[in-house]
């Protein structure tokens, strides 16, 4: 607030004093006044608007700087009106009354996003839930009746367990909640009960696997992270190339884990690395296996961030992802 | 033969489940009244409970912690909920494991197996063979006059096809077979502990033990 400002915005007034000067002036000086009185009381009109003004702008400037500071600083904007400094003229009182309605508002209509958001999301959970019931029977159903028939059937149903997985793992992933649990978690367990999920594919294709020293402890959400480390195992199964090998292993820095699993299959394009991520994203590997939705490796990308995680995924001869488990900040977040 | 009780208010889930576990040499149990479930269970005399958690009329959770209350039966906690929160409730209230829906008959099969044997280790368990026994437990074979010790994966190979005795069992089935126990070899490895196995019978005079049928696997006769 620059004070020629503040003057353009008194335009009328500072008008209408000149004019109530000119007036006065005229008037005494018709009633034959002396002329240095005439001067004093104009000297003195002057003086008191000038005071008048100056102190009536700094203290707006005061406020206005104040609030502006304030509102710079604070994370959540929407507070701004509880942290209005309290002053006596009237703008402000205004201003925050105007500023309180408005935010009040503007939280209904998200809570009543978030509420809507939240029902979708518990619907979808429950319907995972129950679709998984006829999932676990045609399962059971293809064991006890073992046959080339029931095998192909077999393959299919893990298809789409996969798919319902995906369908829960993104519900969880928009919604705002935090429905996870960051607790002290073995990575040789969870790598272990990934490869067996896809025991199949690994003695099948022949893939050599080796992992090595997987024994560590890091923070974060088992469930989560099955399903990140699954979604890439899933890719480097499925974009293999002649003599297939997967190696896992982990380095141990001082403030990180660093999980990485390294393939030797057919790569990505260089100029494809930089949007994996994306959502939809499939790329000319994608555009080539028409089961490729470009969902798997965004949501891992979002869980990740959720967790607290780096992932990041090189390819050079093959294709690396690296995911990375800071040790300190996480832990001290439990305490 | 171990006894399972299933609590399943799925009835196909509960009759291909009793069949997959008759099939795989288990004599297994089922409630069918979901009226009383808890008493029910009680009645049942079983070595371990496998319990849906989302039978009607009651929380499975509740459930599990009553059971608990009166019986040091292992329960294994089958869900369809697959998140941290519920297992750990779970576990909270008393379960002994916890294995989420759909999953793998043969995955099932190794948390059942897991769970009895955490609960009744089969310490003495010895399995006879010709002149020598093969004791799992302590991971080695043992003659007349001396204990030669076997690897991990020696050990599960050596007992598979014992288990097996008579029948082919071809490479695949074996690598399988040890994948399912968290062993992940490849063909190379499965090849030299093999190897390394029949050594170690040619040095007890156990020659020959495991043939080679070109093309379809290993047998012991």
């Amino acid at each position: 607030m620059k004070f020629i400002d503040y003057l353009k915005d008194k335009i009328i007034e500072i008008v209408l004093i000149n004019l109530f000067v000119i007036i006065t002036t005229l008037i005494l000086y018709s009633l034959k006044c002396n002329g240095w009185i005439i001067f004093d009381i104009v000297f003195l009109i002057y003086l008191v608007e000038i005071i008048n003004f100056t102190s009536d702008y700094i203290k707006r400037k005061k406020f206005y700087n104040n609030t502006l500071n304030l509102l710079e600083d604070l994370d959540n904007k929407n507070l701004i009106h509880e942290l209005i400094p309290e002053t006596n003229f009237i703008d402000s009182k205004i201003l925050k009354e105007i500023l309180y309605e408005t935010n009040k508002y503007k939280i209904e209509e998200i809570n009543k996003y978030k509420n809507k958001e939240k029902e979708f999301k518990e619907f979808i959970e429950m319907w995972v839930h129950e679709i998984k019931t006829p999932l676990s029977s045609a399962m059971l159903t293809t064991y006890n009746n073992k046959s080339k028939l029931s095998d192909d059937i077999k393959i299919e149903l893990d298809k789409i367990d996969a798919y319902v997985q995906q369908v829960l793992f993104y519900a969880r992933s928009e919604v705002v909640s935090k429905d996870y649990i960051i607790k002290q978690v073995s990575l040789e367990n969870v790598i272990n009960k990934v490869i067996l999920k896809h025991k199949r594919d690994f003695l099948l294709k022949k893939i050599n696997l080796e992992l090595k020293d997987l024994d560590t402890i890091v923070n974060t959400d088992t469930k989560w992270l099955e399903y990140i480390i699954d979604q890439i195992i899933t890719n480097s199964i499925k974009y293999i190339d002649e003599n297939p090998k997967i190696k896992i292993y982990i380095k141990q820095n001082k403030n990180d884990v660093k999980l990485i699993i390294e393939d030797n299959g057919i790569g990505i394009k260089s100029n494809d690395l930089p949007r994996i991520f994306d959502k939809g994203f499939t790329g000319s590997n994608g555009r080539n296996n028409n089961t490729s939705t470009g969902i798997g490796l965004y949501l891992v990308k979002k869980l990740c961030n959720k967790l607290k995680h780096n992932i990041e995924i090189e390819s050079e001869n093959g294709t690396k992802a690296i995911i990375t488990f800071p040790v300190g900040s996480l832990t001290n977040e439990i305490k | 033969m171990k006894t399972i009780l299933i609590v399943e208010d799925e009835e196909k889930i509960r009759e291909e489940l009793k069949n997959f576990l008759t099939n795989n040499g288990y004599n297994v149990e089922i409630i069918t009244d979901f009226e009383n479930t808890e008493s029910e269970i009680l009645k049942i005399n079983t070595d371990l409970i496998l319990l849906d958690i989302n039978i009607p009329n009651k929380n499975g959770m509740y459930l599990c912690k009553e059971i608990r209350k009166n019986l040091k039966t292992p329960i294994i906690i089958v869900t369809s909920r697959n998140n941290e929160m519920d297992e750990l409730l779970c576990m909270n209230y008393g379960a002994d494991d916890f294995i989420a829906k759909p999953y793998n008959p043969l995955v099932l099969l190794a948390h059942i197996e897991a769970v009895l044997k955490r609960f009744a280790p089969d310490l003495d368990k010895a399995i006879p063979f010709k002149n020598i026994k093969v004791i799992p437990a302590k991971s080695v074979i043992k003659t007349e006059t001396e204990e030669i010790e076997l690897s991990k994966n020696e050990l599960k190979i050596l007992t598979y096809l014992l288990d097996k005795q008579g029948t082919i069992v071809s490479r695949y089935e074996l690598m399988d077979y040890l994948w399912n126990s968290e062993v992940f070899i490849d063909d190379n490895t499965l090849t030299v502990n093999i190897t390394r196995l029949r050594k170690k019978l040619e040095d007890i005079g156990l020659e020959n033990i495991i043939e080679t049928r070109r093309g379809q696997g290993y047998i012991i006769l």
